[in-house]
């Protein structure tokens, strides 16, 4: 028979949370962070998978995280190499929705990099999902100037001398950018 | 071109826009909290919202050395009072 208590199940996240190893302005940093690498993902995973993934892996020791790299920025990079693993996945064929995390070993140290030959799928993905990032800032050119820079991979001073802006205009446009993704981020949790 | 640089580049983009969120201080993502009428000064109200996705990893025993460490090895004490929390799909953007 199983003891009540062994039923009683927390989350990954609220485990983190209860060790202090994150604070709930993190958490929610990090769900908006998750929620933004949601729109890379294969259409089966969601961005909450994501992220119980990335707090499972640190939880239970196979992701270490290095000296001087905060929690915060270091989980986001465990959401990103989750994501390559995904779609490895996909891309094999040999994917199935975990009935439970500890079905899962540790990463390989390969899945961190990116896919080296993503299928169709994917690539038909990523161009309806930067389309849709896009449509955040519908009307507001200069943050379509700079999602358009980051995309071709340009510097910030490459993009200021492109399009002309003032690096207070860069910046201002950039931290605009920011608030409207925290924004998106949040309102599903709120509606 | 290739298939990969397309989604090279785009996943160059979200690697920037997450920096973008990594720097973004808490006072900001609560003034946003708020604006959205969510009540960021309810402890655990939000932060915990739309993660139900469980785990047999509630158990101490599974848990590294390094996170019992930071949690003093109180990890679990009140596991007992928490209601149980049954698993379910997140949804996507």
């Amino acid at each position: 028979m199983v003891d009540a208590a062994e039923c009683v199940q927390r989350t990954p996240a609220r485990q983190a949370l209860d060790a202090n190893l994150v604070t709930e302005a993190d958490l929610l940093r990090l769900k908006v962070i998750a929620r933004l690498h949601a729109r890379g993902l294969p259409p089966h995973v969601g961005w909450g998978d994501l992220l119980q993934e990335a707090f499972a892996r640190v939880l239970d020791g196979s992701r270490r995280q290095p000296e001087g790299v905060p929690m915060v920025a270091f989980l986001a990079g465990v959401m990103r190499s989750i994501k390559e693993h995904h779609w490895r996945q996909a891309r094999r064929g040999a994917w199935q929705h975990p009935k439970v995390l500890a079905d899962y070993g540790a990463l390989d140290s390969d899945e961190q990099v990116a896919d080296p030959a993503p299928g169709p799928e994917r690539r038909v993905i990523a161009f309806e999902e930067m389309e849709a990032i896009k449509r955040l800032f519908e009307g507001d050119w200069r943050a379509q100037q700079i999602l358009d820079a980051l995309y071709e991979g340009w510097t910030p001073d490459e993009t200021r001398a492109r399009y002309g802006l003032s690096k207070t205009d860069y910046d201002s446009t950039r931290k605009r950018m920011r608030r409207a993704l925290i924004r998106v981020g949040l309102r599903t949790l709120s509606s | 071109m290739s298939t990969a640089q397309p989604i090279l580049r785009f996943e160059r983009m979200l690697a920037a826009l997450e920096g973008d969120l990594l720097e973004s201080t808490d006072e900001e993502i609560y003034t946003i909290a708020n604006e959205l009428g969510m009540k960021p000064d309810m402890k655990g109200s939000i932060a915990l919202m739309g993660i139900t996705f469980a785990s047999r990893l509630s158990h101490p025993g599974t848990l590294s050395k390094r996170v019992r460490r930071v949690a003093g090895d109180g990890l679990g004490e009140s596991r007992s009072r928490r209601r149980l929390t049954g698993a379910r799909p997140s949804r996507r953007l």
